[in-house]
């Protein structure tokens, strides 16, 4: 079976302030339908490597295969769109766009592919907040609704575009125990009821016992769970 | 001068909405997409204003017109002479475009460049 995504021998330095090893050859392969976490200390290189997997950084050595196809060296254009198509990203902070509404935050990646009408773009938008028990927000301002809220309307954008994988830098990082305890048992219903291939990193260790597979990282290495 | 403004209101939503830049790009729009969004909003400001000031001209250029004017020296003249060839016009409104044009462009250019995975790692 074609990983979801492949890593091999990633290496990666922070020029600044000094010339800094921070990435180490990094190797590694995602199965689809796995949900697996990163896990490390700050510093450990955790965040820089999902910034590398999800095609916004593209200062490194290695190659980088998603779904099979070499996705390192592509150009900048390229790689918004297979982002666009193939990835889904949830962050630590919501990056809703405040003034617009929940329902257009959710549509806006799919209106960019542009592969459906805006009427099955809005019923595409309504369904995945319906899956996240959302739907009754659809029409409020995002700058008008709870964090914890915030973060699912996050993920009902992430999900638009039916990615290929869900990639998390601690998203329940900002998030209450309670709205924590939601977001993990949505990434699981998305993996069970959907086979999505989820990549989170997190430092939230209970968090990550609960994941299939935990990528255990320290001083640039994965050291355990490859 | 309109140019400035144009240049410094620019400037200044870029920087507040960079957040704002950084999810657009993370969620796959290009930094051409970016830029357009930043280029057709000084362009925006640019036609409209241009249009207010063709509207404003040809008012106040009209009661002008109208007022008398008499001197001995021209007689055949009873009010303010006032040239209305409609190619004041032309140029009045290509300016203010082609200013708000340059004004945009240098600010939409930047915001063209912002590193997504910078701005999200940096909050």
């Amino acid at each position: 079976m074609t990983p979801v995504l492949e890593a091999r021998n990633i290496d990666k330095y922070f020029e600044k302030p000094v010339r800094f090893h921070v990435l180490k050859d990094i190797s590694f392969r995602l199965p689809p339908g796995e949900f697996t976490s990163i896990m490390g200390k700050s510093g450990s290189g955790k965040s820089t490597l999902l910034y590398i997997l999800s095609t916004m950084d593209t200062h490194y050595t290695g190659s980088l295969y998603l779904k099979g196809d070499l996705v390192t060296g592509q150009p900048r254009n390229r790689l918004s769109r297979l982002r666009n198509r193939h990835i889904g990203f949830v962050f630590q902070f919501h990056y809703l766009l405040l003034d617009f509404s929940v329902l257009d935050n959710v549509m806006l990646p799919a209106q960019k592919l542009g592969l459906k009408s805006q009427e099955e773009i809005r019923e595409d938008a309504l369904k995945k907040l319906r899956m996240l028990h959302i739907e009754k927000l659809a029409d409020k301002r995002a700058a008008r609704i709870s964090g914890g809220e915030k973060q699912r309307v996050a993920i009902a954008r992430a999900l638009i575009n039916n990615p290929s994988i869900l990639m998390g830098d601690e998203p329940t990082g900002n998030l209450d125990s309670y709205n924590s305890e939601n977001v993990f048992q949505i990434f699981k219903q998305l993996k069970e009821e959907e086979g999505l291939s989820l990549l989170i990193v997190t430092h939230d260790r209970d968090f990550a016992l609960r994941t299939d597979r935990i990528l255990e990282m320290e001083d640039g290495r994965i050291v355990g769970g490859n | 001068m309109a140019g400035f403004g144009i240049y410094n209101i620019l400037n200044m939503l870029i920087y507040e909405k960079m957040n704002d830049i950084a999810i657009l790009k993370a969620t796959g729009f290009s930094g051409l997409d970016v830029q357009n969004i930043f280029m057709s909003q000084a362009l925006l400001i640019g036609f409209f204003g241009g249009m207010m000031g063709l509207l404003l001209g040809f008012g106040l250029s009209h009661l002008i017109d109208s007022l008398p004017f008499e001197t001995e020296a021209l007689p055949t003249i009873s009010t303010f002479p006032v040239n209305h060839n409609p190619l004041f016009y032309i140029i009045g409104i290509s300016f203010a475009l082609i200013s708000t044009f340059i004004a945009g462009y240098l600010p939409s250019a930047k915001a063209k460049k912002v590193d997504p995975v910078h701005i999200i790692r940096g909050n």
